[in-house]
């Protein structure tokens, strides 16, 4: 998506929230294991792209833009003390925190960047090239990254039903 | 296991409600978008800064105090005033309980004004509530002014309800005509920042009641502004005892919360008169700072 004028931008800004709400607070969830940090993520993630969608101008994808700044936000609240993965309370309320907590255990144990990459493909369904684009590294590497992580969750899955 | 697998797994781990949506709203309530027509951003904030200087003006000052002590006396003859060729030159940082808002902790104003007619100054503010910046300028008296738009490149001209005089642009000028006509008390000594300072108070007060204040902390040798501080006991009450809180509406057109009490703190961390050169002269001139850039 290519944008200029700032109405259009703002405009698409508020399309891919309205569109997309529900991956972005999926893979913000993700990140910080928690719904309402996941839903803030969120919140300030496309106030931060109001606030500078000057700097929009220059770059050609807003969705791309948004999905990196999610990540920016969750990893930076992410250094909260806090800080915990996929034991949110709502998870707990409902059962399903504990339904697999030996593949829950294994994706938090994930490094980091195979989570991020882990999430973008499955929770935001973005594309190789565009989990490079957020994630900062080479298309090859999202690849070899993902199969890491789909590696692991296989054996942990398999170990849960042996 | 396979791919399909792996998802359901995964859609598994983080359950988020079906039916949520978001609440658009709140992202604007955090990050306000103006309502806009053409360019409308800086044509809006300053017409609005501008109903808060009508507003302002509107009302009357009286003082409790008159007949000044010698302290003051000697601060209004001493209170640097430029000579007809310098530009004058601050640099701030304000706190404002008014404006301050999630992740919005401070704004920077820079302000130069030429000592020479037609007096032209040119005000920028950095603030954390509005992306990019915004870059006015115009002469004292003028009504009118340009407003450099940094996304179409444009000068806009924005026109001022009230012409903005040098008290709005010198609080130097204004302490010193405060105190002069008695509208001005003296309220001690103290150190700010291991720096000695005066403090004056100027009272603003609207038909006998007392609608704000205002607390100078001068040097108490040079007399510069060091610190004001500016509370407001009603909405936009105070600017009237610092005419400068006015251009804090600048950046937001108009105070998030007018209907309660707000305070002001404007430090100085900079407030000098610039040698007459062509560069010096220039940095009070918004076409100089933006060469080759049409007016809209």
């Amino acid at each position: 998506m290519t944008v200029s004028p700032d109405a259009d931008l703002v405009a698409a800004i508020e399309h891919a929230y309205r569109d997309g709400y529900q991956r972005f607070l999926r893979v913000a969830v993700g990140i910080l294991g928690d719904l309402d940090r996941g839903r803030d993520a969120v919140q300030e993630t496309f106030a931060r792209a109001l606030r500078s969608r000057g700097d929009l101008r220059r770059i050609e994808s807003v969705s791309g833009w948004l999905w990196r700044t999610l990540v920016n936000v969750c990893l930076a609240d992410k250094r909260h003390p806090s800080d915990r993965f996929g034991v949110s309370e709502e998870a707990a309320a409902n059962g399903h925190a504990d339904e697999w907590p030996e593949v829950r255990a294994m994706v938090a144990a994930l490094p980091e960047r195979q989570r991020l990459v882990l999430f973008l493909r499955h929770y935001a369904d973005l594309d190789y090239r565009q989990i490079a684009e957020v994630v900062g590294v080479e298309r090859g590497t999202v690849a070899a990254t993902l199969h890491t992580a789909h590696q692991k969750i296989r054996e942990a899955m398999t170990e849960v039903q042996a | 296991m396979n791919h399909d697998d792996i998802n359901v797994v995964l859609d598994r781990l983080i359950e988020i409600p079906d039916n949520e949506v978001g609440d658009w709203n709140d992202v604007l309530a955090r990050a306000p978008v103006p309502t806009r027509r053409r360019r409308p951003r800086r044509t809006a904030i300053v017409l609005l800064a501008a109903g808060i200087v009508a507003a302002v003006l509107a009302l009357t000052v009286a003082s409790p105090w008159r007949g000044g002590p010698t302290i003051l006396s000697r601060a209004a003859a001493a209170i640097p005033a430029p000579t007809s060729s310098q530009i004058l030159y601050e640099n701030i940082v304000i706190h404002t309980s008014a404006i301050s808002r999630r992740g919005a902790s401070a704004i920077h104003m820079q302000v130069w004004l030429t000592g020479t007619t037609p007096h032209r100054f040119r005000v920028l503010l950095d603030g954390h509530a509005q992306p990019g910046r915004v870059d006015v300028g115009s002469t004292i008296g003028s009504t009118v002014g340009l407003s450099y738009d940094d996304v179409y490149r444009v000068l806009d001209p924005v026109p001022f309800r009230l012409p903005i005089a040098e008290a709005s642009l010198n609080p130097a000028a204004f302490i010193r005509a405060a105190i002069n006509s008695g509208r001005a008390r003296p309220d001690g000594t103290s150190t700010l920042a291991g720096r000695k300072v005066i403090r004056i108070v100027v009272t603003s007060r609207l038909s006998g009641r007392a609608v704000g204040s205002t607390l100078y902390f001068v040097d108490a040798h040079t007399y510069e502004p060091v610190r004001v501080i500016v509370s407001a006991a009603v909405p936009n009450g105070s600017p009237i005892g610092f005419p400068m809180a006015s251009l804090v509406a600048l950046p937001y057109g108009q105070f998030p919360e007018p209907k309660r009490p707000y305070v002001l703190v404007f430090d100085f961390a900079q407030f000098h008169y610039l040698a007459p050169t062509a560069k010096n002269r220039g940095l009070a001139n918004i076409r100089t700072q933006h060469p080759g850039v049409k007016i809209a």
